[in-house]
């Protein structure tokens, strides 16, 4: 075959591709079509082949009317794949849904509204430097009462009404406060706790529970002064409830401190107009938060602390108190029913 | 305890205006908390002091007088009407609603014909002005009124006007529990000074006589009793008190009864010092003994109730038997009565414990225990007694017969405490100058002295039992200096090391959260039906729950003995309230008795009810398998890696038989059990459909200990599956075991795939397991050729050893 008929069914078989390329829509089609031209069987090949049959001087020009077709379909099929990503993106983009459907939720739990209180109010003590302690539900009259200062028979007991145990040899704690005096008997001080936990009275209405829950604090070292007790709760106010609320201390009895406050916050919840309607605070502006004050040196003397060396201070708060300020919880009860419309709100 | 705010300031000379509000701020700041605020008297408007000038029958009316009044000293008269029986003749004044008076409820007056005579306004009756319930006549006013102007504002010429106070007073402060202990706080808050109301008996004693002559007192105990002051007056007539005592009686809640009477409770209310009353003639034998009651003694008090008493119980006795029950309760023999005109006066002191066991055991709280109970100051024992002695002579007409009998064989006198300022700027905080010091103080009543350089003596009266210690006195200072005056600082404490806690629970917690459990706080007690309704295995003891001996409720009566009641209970509850998809865990103590005394182990708890989760509709019916997943996740979240077992425990307590498993760790010590709850437990506690739940005995189970990183794997792996029948009770863990078994070291891994029972695809008794096991060495790439042969053994031995064929 001559020099000019070989190149002439070359640049055929070039266009031949470029036609047949046209229709196809698929990588795979266009691999296949490309296989029967270029593969080593392919019709380019082919031709291939009668090119050694010519006188060597015309080689060179068939050689490059060889490489040119070999090109051109190559890079027609590099064109044509790029065009069908492109396609196939524009298709894919073309797709829409109902996004107003509702998500496949993979629910997590809720932590408990008091557990909530509780940690933050650990973690915040925690960054003064208290740690958490804790102590039995079931206690003994000498940890819970008599340690504390409350003389048997004393009226003090009356404002918390008791449950007994084993013929009254034992009782349901009242408060936390004897984890006070489990820590102060098992460790010298500098002592620096929070000790958070479920105590019992004989009390049930929409505010009081027989079962709450309180937060101990208590710090015993040398050099503790009552200012410290008011900073370590007004800071704790500030972090918890808010950075411009104040707090006020009202001089209150409480066998184990020595002088013992009333802790009251400013209420943030009235309305700036009329305070006189606030449900919290009844329009007095503020709202009772803790008890504290200086451990009494009756307490640190039944646990084997010297109170010329060392003063203190105690505190103790309600969580519930806490949690139905904070989030206008109205009836008690709703944090003991494992209720889940309650639980999965916060 | 409630005060008048007006009967304070009687008792305080603030030398200057003070309003109700200010005062009750003031005792707020200073512990006395003012939990109320009440005005009173003033809901009505346009009542005045008048006088009647005449009076007629109606002539048209039985029951009602034509009444002509008059509300100033020569000014006309007024007709009114008026239907009460009492109308006084004329000179006698009374209370005239005026026209265009308001009284309360906003009834407004005019002028109204009745039986054709028109009245202007009218006469007013006690509950028509709400100062009380009477209404048998109208208010006529006493001779205690007589020097009233006529035409006064009723409500501020009678001081009906007044503000009650009710007071939280602290335990401890017993001088506060009368009048004139608070306004000693006042005058010490407010820069006033206090008073004492008027105690002089010169004017009304009667000399021709002696209290001697006519009775003896003897105390048999005089550490129950360390004082008893006995005065009489005689010459006495019962009748009303005075309205502005009634009143006054009215606002701190005492319902008056008779002059004599009210006396006391007066008196009680000014002074903080309970009295007694008895009618003198019915006392026997001319004596006061104060004893012990004797075994299976008995007496009748004042509200008519026989009392059973004890030998603790304090007596006061006349020649015969017991006339009062001391400092709780008079005796009804020597009850006051119309008759009376001779009045035997009580002002005792008695001991705090004695009063408030007998108190307490007859369930008895007066007004009288209730301030024994707190401490009562003997030295201000006979102080009262005149001051009773006066009002009672002056109210009921009568003399105080001279001189009294004072029994106080242990005179208790005030005590010297020393306090170092440097201790009060040390404990407080606040530096306050000595002069302040001592000038709080003296305003307290506590005379301080500096004897030596930044050292006070302070002599403290009896009336403050609450301070017998330094830190008693600094507490003083700090308080009447003011709380608000100390500022707040930050402790400048000692650093310690801390103890690392146990991440178990928190880890524990924050995994059940994670797994999509919301958490739950139920109660420590519980009711015995539902620890019953658990229907544990005998012998169990979580079968005994502690009792508590004294529960507001049976459904709070026992300490839970496990988890599970309260929580069930509480799936009930939101069933009930048609919430089915129910996920709750709790972690929380439960009660137990142990050999050692009582334990109370943290356990965590989870119950599920209703669907998994799906999408658009609930998914599938939960199954033992979401919650076994959930004792995964849990173990996951604690230890990082699930290293427990699941063994089936036919023996299980409150789960199914057959479709529970025990928790094992990996000592193989049981830590929990899962499983779906026993269909007659779910039927007790009320449940709809199948729940599902695990117990974990968190305090068994190991503390998380740091894992050590194993090398990330460099060479890929080779998979291959194994597709088996076999006979349907055997259980996967049996498979695993034999692969493990091989201990084929190019195994990495085997997972189960499918576990297929369709009975239309395989044979009865059979079931299909599909099992895929992965193929990986550390050091290089492994050939399909090593991997094959390691597979076929093991495929072989699970062949062999389970009778299984392939699939």
């Amino acid at each position: 075959m001559p020099a000019e008929e070989l190149i002439g069914k070359l640049d055929g078989l070039g266009s031949e591709f470029a036609q047949a390329l046209v229709s196809l829509s698929s990588e795979q089609d266009i691999r296949e079509l490309q296989a029967q031209f270029l593969g080593k069987k392919g019709r380019v090949s082919a031709l291939m082949r009668e090119m050694g049959k010519l006188p060597p001087d015309t080689r060179r020009v068939v050689g490059a009317a060889f490489n040119r077709v070999k090109d051109g379909i190559a890079g027609a099929v590099d064109g044509k794949l790029d065009e069908l990503v492109k396609v196939a993106e524009a298709a894919d983009l073309e797709r829409t849904i109902d996004v107003s459907l509702p998500g496949r939720v993979r629910s997590a739990g809720h932590v408990h509204l008091l557990t909530q209180v509780r940690n933050e109010a650990v973690a915040i003590f925690g960054e003064l430097g208290f740690e958490v302690a804790e102590g039995p539900q079931i206690e003994n009259d000498f940890n819970n009462f008599e340690a504390l200062g409350f003389a048997k028979d004393h009226p003090a007991r009356d404002e918390q009404d008791t449950f007994f145990v084993d013929d009254g040899k034992l009782l349901l704690r009242t408060h936390t406060s004897p984890v006070q005096i489990r820590t102060m008997l098992s460790q010298e001080p500098p002592i620096k706790i929070v000790a958070p936990g479920a105590v019992y009275r004989r009390d049930d209405d929409p505010t009081h529970s027989p079962m709450f829950w309180q937060i101990e604090g208590l710090l015993i070292d040398e050099q503790v002064r009552f200012s410290d007790l008011k900073g370590v709760l007004l800071h704790f106010v500030k972090r918890y409830f808010g950075e411009d609320l104040d707090i006020r201390f009202r001089p209150s009895f409480f066998p184990f401190v020595e002088p013992g406050a009333e802790v009251d916050m400013q209420c943030s919840f009235c309305t700036d107009s009329d305070s006189s309607k606030c449900r919290v605070c009844k329009g007095t502006t503020w709202v009772e938060i803790a008890g504290a004050g200086m451990v009494d040196p009756v307490v640190l003397t039944h646990c084997k602390i010297d109170p010329e060396r060392y003063t203190g201070f105690a505190f103790g708060m309600g969580l519930e108190r806490m949690a139905m300020l904070r989030y206008g919880v109205s009836d008690i009860k709703n944090f003991y029913e494992g209720d889940m419309r309650f639980l999965t709100q916060f | 305890m409630l005060a008048s705010w007006n009967w304070l300031k009687e008792l305080v000379d603030f030398g200057r205006e003070v309003s109700a509000e200010e005062g009750a701020r003031a005792l707020t700041s200073s512990g006395l908390e003012v939990e109320e605020f009440r005005p009173v008297g003033d809901d009505f408007t346009g009542v005045v002091i008048a006088e009647v000038v005449s009076k007629e029958a109606h002539p048209n009316a039985d029951k009602l007088t034509v009444v002509h009044v008059r509300d100033s000293e020569d000014g006309d008269t007024t007709l009114v009407i008026c239907g009460a029986p009492n109308v006084p003749e004329p000179g006698g004044r009374v209370l005239w609603a005026k026209p265009g008076a308001v009284l309360p409820g906003g009834f407004e007056l005019g002028s109204k014909k009745l039986k054709g005579i028109e009245s202007a306004g009218m006469l007013c009756a006690e509950d028509e002005l709400g100062l009380g319930d009477d209404h048998d006549g109208i208010i006529v006013l006493g001779e205690d009124a007589k020097d009233l102007p006529l035409g006064a504002d009723a409500a501020t010429a009678l001081g009906l006007k007044d503000v009650v106070f009710d007071l939280c007073i602290p335990a401890n402060r017993a001088d506060a529990l009368g009048h004139v202990g608070i306004a000693r706080e006042l005058a010490a808050l407010l820069d006033g000074r206090a008073l004492l109301p008027d105690a002089d008996l010169s004017t009304v004693t009667d000399n021709d006589s002696t209290c001697q002559s006519m009775i003896s007192v003897s105390i048999a105990d005089a550490d129950a009793c360390p004082r008893y002051v006995a005065r009489a007056i005689k010459g006495l007539t019962i009748k009303a008190s005075p309205l502005w005592m009634q009143q006054r009686l009215r606002n701190v809640g005492v319902r008056p009864i008779s002059n004599l009477v009210d006396v006391t409770n007066y008196v009680m209310f000014e002074l903080g010092q309970p009295l007694h009353a008895f009618d003198y003639e019915k006392l026997r034998g001319q004596r006061i003994e104060v004893r012990r009651a004797n075994a299976s003694e008995k007496m009748t008090t004042l509200d008519d109730a026989e009392r059973e008493l004890v030998t603790a119980d304090l007596l006061i006795c006349d020649g015969e038997a017991p006339v009062a029950l001391a400092g709780v309760m008079g005796g009804q023999t020597s009850e006051i009565g119309d008759g009376t005109s001779t009045v035997l006066l009580e002002s005792a002191n008695f001991e705090a414990m004695t009063i408030r066991r007998t108190a307490k055991r007859m369930g008895l709280h007066s007004d009288s225990s209730h301030r024994f109970e707190r401490a009562v100051d003997p030295n201000g024992a006979d102080f009262a007694s005149r001051r009773a002695a006066l009002l009672l002579a002056q109210l009921g007409g009568g003399k105080v017969v001279a001189g009294s009998v004072d029994v106080y064989p242990k005179v208790i006198e005030p005590v010297h405490v020393s306090m170092r300022l440097a201790r009060c700027e040390a404990l407080s905080g606040i530096s306050v100058p000595v002069e302040t010091v001592i000038e709080t103080l003296a305003r307290q009543g506590l005379e301080a002295k500096e004897n030596s350089e930044g050292i006070l003596d302070v002599l403290v009266p009896t009336a403050r039992a609450d301070i017998s210690r330094e830190v008693d006195l600094i507490e003083e200072v700090v308080r009447i200096y003011g709380f608000d005056r100390v500022p707040a600082t930050l402790p400048q404490t000692t650093v310690r090391p801390t103890k690392v806690p146990d991440r178990k629970r928190e880890r524990a917690h924050a995994a059940m959260v994670a797994a999509g459990f919301s958490e739950s706080l139920t109660y420590g007690f519980t009711s015995p039906s539902r620890i019953e309704m658990l229907a544990l295995p005998e012998g169990d003891r979580r079968n005994t729950p502690i009792k508590i001996d004294n529960p507001m409720t049976l459904e709070q009566s026992v300490m839970r003995t496990s988890l599970w009641s309260n929580l069930l209970g509480a799936v009930a509850h939101n069933q009930k309230r048609q919430v089915h998809q129910v996920r709750l865990f709790e972690q929380g103590h439960v009660f137990l008795r142990g050999p050692e005394g009582i334990e109370e182990p943290m356990q965590l708890c989870c119950v599920m009810a209703g669907k998994s989760d799906g999408w658009l509709k609930p998914g599938a019916d939960l199954d033992f398998y979401d919650a076994k997943g959930a004792v995964i996740s849990v173990i996951e979240g604690i230890y990082g890696i699930s290293n427990v077992r699941f063994e089936p425990n036919p023996k299980a307590t409150v789960l199914h038989p057959g479709i529970s498993a025990s928790i094992l760790d990996s000592e193989g010590k049981e830590i929990g059990c899962v499983g779906e709850i026993h269909p007659s437990i779910r039927k007790s506690f009320d449940l709809e459909g199948r729940v599902f739940g695990f117990e974990l005995q968190l305090e068994k189970m190991t503390s998380p200990i740091d894992r050590r990183m194993i090398a990330l794997p460099r060479f890929p792996a080779i998979s291959r599956d194994v597709s088996i029948l076999v006979n349907l009770e055997i259980p996967s863990s049996q498979v695993i075991e034999i692969i493990e078994s091989c201990e084929e070291p190019l195994l990495a891994s085997v997972q189960i795939l499918e576990d297929y029972r369709d009975p239309a695809h395989v044979p009865e008794g059979k079931k299909g397991m599909l099992w895929t096991l992965t193929y990986r060495v550390s050091d290089k790439t492994l050939t399909d050729k090593v991997v094959d042969k390691a597979h076929k053994a093991i495929e072989s031995k699970l062949l062999e050893e389970l009778g299984a064929t392939r699939r």
